[in-house]
C-alpha cells in the first residue's frame, strides 16, 4: 500500500450493514472512512464534496439502486473506485464476474474486503451497462445524468419529456429546461423500450407525455404532447408501432 | 404508470438474462438456442440419432409388413423390396419433418400435430404414386411385374392407411413423451422453487450480515435474533403439511418482523390488527410469514423512506380472513424478482389442500397500495 491515507465512502441503507463496514475498516489503516449514506442520490452528492478515492456501493438500496449510482458515477470527471456490495444478487454476481467488477458478499470477510479495496478500479460506463443489463430489475434507470460545467445534473425520468439527437449529441428536453447528454439515442431507445416511444429516427418520447395524433390536411402525422407546445412530425415507419401503442393506453 | 407498461417492462426485464441461460444451455451440445425449438414436441429429424432410430423403425414395419403377407415371391425378396419402399417413406418423412420443424414449431400444438400428419400423408401418396408409375414403366420393360403392385387405387389407399395409423400413433408417441419429459423437468424445478420459496437467500444473508455487526455493537440483540431465526428456519425446514396453531403462525411473523426490523430500523411499521382471531385455530404453517416477507420485500425496501405494513384479522361467515396489505412505489414500477409469486403459488396450493374449494388467495391491487388476502374455513 503505498498512499497510506486513501478515502473511502460507505453508501448502504441499512444502518447495522454500515456500522460492520465500518468496524472492518478499522483493521484496514491504509483506509480512511470519510462518509456514509443510505441513498444513491446522497452517495452522488458525497462524492462531489469529499472526493473519495474509492466507494463501497450496496446494490439494493430504495430509490436509485447501486448500480445505477455507479453509472451515474462514471459521467463524473474524476470518479472513485467502485466495489459493489450485496447479499446476494444471482444475476448481478455472475455479471460482475463476466466484467471482472469487484463485489463484496454480505456479511464481507475482512480479508475479502482488503483484497477487494486493493484491487478496486474505476469502471467504465460500458462495464456498467453490461452489468445493469444483466441484472434484469437494475436496467433501466430511473435518472439521467447530464453534466454541466463541473456538476452532476440528475433529470428524474419521469420529467424527460424527450431525448433528440441533434448532430453529435443527445439533447434532453424536460420539464426544467433542456440538457445535453453523453448517451447515443439507440442506446437510450433500448434502455427505456418500456416507457419511451420512438417517433422518428431522431426523436424519442416519453409515453407518459403523449397527448394525442393527428393527422393533417396533407395525410401526414403529428404527435402533441401534454407538458410541450411543440408538435412532432411522425415518421412512416414509426406510425405503426406509435398507433398499437396508442391503443394500447 | 399503467399496469401494462409495468408487465412489459418485466417481460423485457427477463429476456436478457432468459437468453443468457439458453446460450450457456446451448454451448455444450452446440444445439440450437431458440427456446421454442428446444420446447417443440417434435424431435430434431436431422440429427444422426434420429436418422437411425427412422430407419430402425422402418425396417420393423417392413419385417411386420412381409411376415403379415401370404408369402408369394419369397420372404427376403419381399422382405427387400417392402422395405425399400418404406425406408423411402420414413427418409422421405423425416426429411420432411426436419425442414418444416422450425415452422411447425411456430404454431400451435394441435395445428402442427395436424400439419405434421397432413405432410406424412401427402409424402407417402406422392411416393406411393411414384412406385406405382415406376412399377408400371419397368413391368413393361420386362421386370418380373410380381414385385411391383397391381392396383393401383388399392395400393394408394392401403399405404395411406397405414401410414396413417403409423403416423398416428408416432406422433402420439412423441407427444406423450415430450409431456413427460417436461413434467419431469417441471417437477425438479418445483421442488427447488418451493425450497426457495420458504426460504429466500436475501433474507438469510441479510440477517446474517445483521448478526455480525450486532455481535459488536449490541451482543444481547445478536442473541436474540440468533434465537429467532433459528425458530423461524426450525418451521421453515420442516415438514410444511404440519398446522400450527394460530398463534404460533402469528408469532413466527412476528419474530420474522423483529429481524428485519433490525435491518431495516424506523422504515419498516407493522400495525397488528388481529385480535379478532381464534389463536387456537389450527393452521397450515407459513402462510402469513411469507405474506409479511413478500410484503417488506417488495413494498418497505424499495420506498426510500419506508413505510407501513398492514396486517389484519378478521372472522365472516364462519371463514377466517387474514389479509397483509404494503404500500407501493408511486411511479407503479414493481420489482420483477423471482420469489414474488411463488411463495403465494405455494400458498394457494396449500390452502385448497388443507380446505379444498373454501381456502382461497385473494390478491388485490389499488393505486399505491398492494393487499394479499387468506380466507379458509374454520370450524370452533
Amino acid at each position: 500500500m503505498s498512499t497510506p491515507d486513501l478515502k473511502l465512502l460507505i453508501v448502504d441503507d441499512e444502518p447495522p450493514a454500515r456500522e460492520r463496514l465500518q468496524y472492518l475498516l478499522r483493521e484496514l489503516p491504509a483506509w480512511r472512512v470519510v462518509g456514509s449514506c443510505g441513498t444513491g442520490a446522497e452517495a452522488l452528492d458525497l462524492v462531489r464534496e469529499l472526493k473519495p478515492d474509492a466507494v463501497l456501493l450496496d446494490i439494493r438500496m430504495p430509490g436509485m439502486s447501486g448500480i445505477e449510482t455507479a453509472r451515474h458515477l462514471a459521467g463524473i470527471s474524476t470518479p472513485p473506485a467502485v466495489v459493489f456490495t450485496t447479499a446476494y444478487d444471482e444475476h448481478a454476481m455472475e455479471a460482475f464476474d463476466a466484467q471482472a467488477v469487484g463485489y463484496l458478499l454480505k456479511p464481507v470477510r475482512l480479508e475479502r474486503l482488503r483484497q477487494a479495496l486493493n484491487q478496486a478500479a474505476r469502471l467504465s460506463a460500458a462495464q456498467l451497462k453490461e452489468i445493469a443489463k444483466a441484472d434484469g430489475e437494475n436496467a433501466p434507470r430511473r435518472n439521467i445524468a447530464a453534466r454541466v460545467g463541473e456538476q452532476l445534473k440528475l433529470i428524474p425520468l419521469s420529467q424527460v419529456i424527450l431525448f433528440r439527437a441533434d448532430q453529435k449529441y443527445v439533447s434532453v428536453l424536460h420539464r426544467n429546461g433542456v440538457d445535453l447528454i453523453d448517451e447515443s439515442l439507440k442506446d437510450l431507445a433500448e434502455e427505456f423500450a418500456a416507457t419511451f416511444l420512438r417517433v422518428h429516427r431522431s426523436v424519442l418520447v416519453n409515453a407518459a407525455q403523449v397527448e394525442s395524433l393527428e393527422k393533417d390536411a396533407a395525410g401526414r402525422y403529428f404527435l402533441k404532447l401534454r407538458a410541450h407546445a411543440e408538435t412532432l412530425p411522425v415518421s412512416r415507419r414509426q406510425l405503426g408501432e406509435l398507433k398499437r401503442h396508442l391503443r394500447s393506453t | 404508470m399503467s399496469k401494462s407498461g409495468a408487465i412489459k417492462l418485466d417481460s423485457r426485464l427477463d429476456s436478457p438474462s432468459a437468453a443468457l441461460k439458453n446460450q450457456r444451455a446451448a454451448a455444450p451440445g452446440g444445439r440450437t438456442n431458440n427456446p421454442a425449438l428446444e420446447d417443440f414436441f417434435l424431435p430434431d429429424f436431422c440429427a444422426p440419432r434420429m436418422v437411425l432410430a427412422v430407419v430402425l423403425i422402418s425396417e420393423l414395419l417392413a419385417l411386420i409388413f412381409t411376415l403379415a403377407r401370404p408369402d408369394n415371391v419369397g420372404f427376403l425378396t419381399d422382405l427387400a423390396r417392402v422395405s425399400l419402399f418404406v425406408q423411402w417413406l420414413g427418409l422421405t418423412g423425416a426429411t420432411l419433418l426436419c425442414y418444416t420443424r422450425r415452422w411447425l414449431a411456430a404454431q400451435s400444438v394441435t395445428v402442427a400435430v395436424l400439419l405434421a400428419f397432413g405432410l406424412l400423408l401427402l409424402n407417402t401418396m406422392i411416393l406411393s404414386e411414384i412406385a406405382y408409375r415406376l412399377g408400371t414403366t419397368l413391368s413393361d420393360s420386362g421386370i418380373n411385374e410380381t414385385l411391383f403392385p397391381s392396383s393401383r387405387a388399392g395400393f394408394l389407399i392401403r399405404n395411406l392407411g397405414i401410414c396413417g395409423i403409423v403416423s398416428a400413433m408416432l406422433l402420439r408417441y412423441f407427444f406423450v413423451a415430450h409431456q413427460w419429459r417436461l413434467h419431469v423437468r417441471a417437477e425438479a424445478r418445483s421442488r427447488i422453487h418451493a425450497l426457495q420459496a420458504r426460504i429466500r437467500p436475501h433474507f438469510l444473508f441479510n440477517s446474517m450480515n445483521t448478526i455480525a455487526s450486532l455481535t459488536r455493537t449490541s451482543p444481547k440483540l445478536a442473541e436474540e435474533a440468533v434465537e429467532d431465526l433459528a425458530d423461524l428456519f426450525r418451521v421453515t425446514l420442516r415438514d410444511s403439511d404440519k398446522l400450527l396453531h394460530l398463534k404460533e403462525e402469528l408469532e413466527l411473523s412476528r419474530m420474522y418482523q423483529r429481524i428485519e426490523g433490525l435491518r431495516l430500523g424506523p422504515r419498516l411499521q407493522v400495525k397488528w390488527d388481529v385480535a379478532e382471531l381464534p389463536m387456537r385455530a389450527l393452521v397450515p404453517s407459513l402462510i402469513v410469514q411469507p405474506l409479511l416477507e413478500n410484503a417488506i420485500y417488495h413494498g418497505i425496501e424499495p420506498l426510500d423512506g419506508g413505510g407501513t405494513v398492514e396486517v389484519r384479522g378478521l372472522r365472516e361467515n364462519g371463514d377466517l380472513v387474514i389479509s397483509v396489505s404494503n404500500p407501493v412505489r408511486a411511479d407503479g414500477r414493481r420489482t420483477a424478482r423471482d420469489g414474488n409469486h411463488l411463495a403465494m403459488e405455494n400458498i394457494r396450493q396449500r390452502l385448497r389442500l388443507a380446505y379444498g374449494e373454501r381456502g382461497r388467495v385473494e390478491v388485490e391491487e389499488t393505486p399505491g397500495r398492494y393487499t394479499v388476502t387468506l380466507r379458509f374455513p374454520h370450524d370452533e
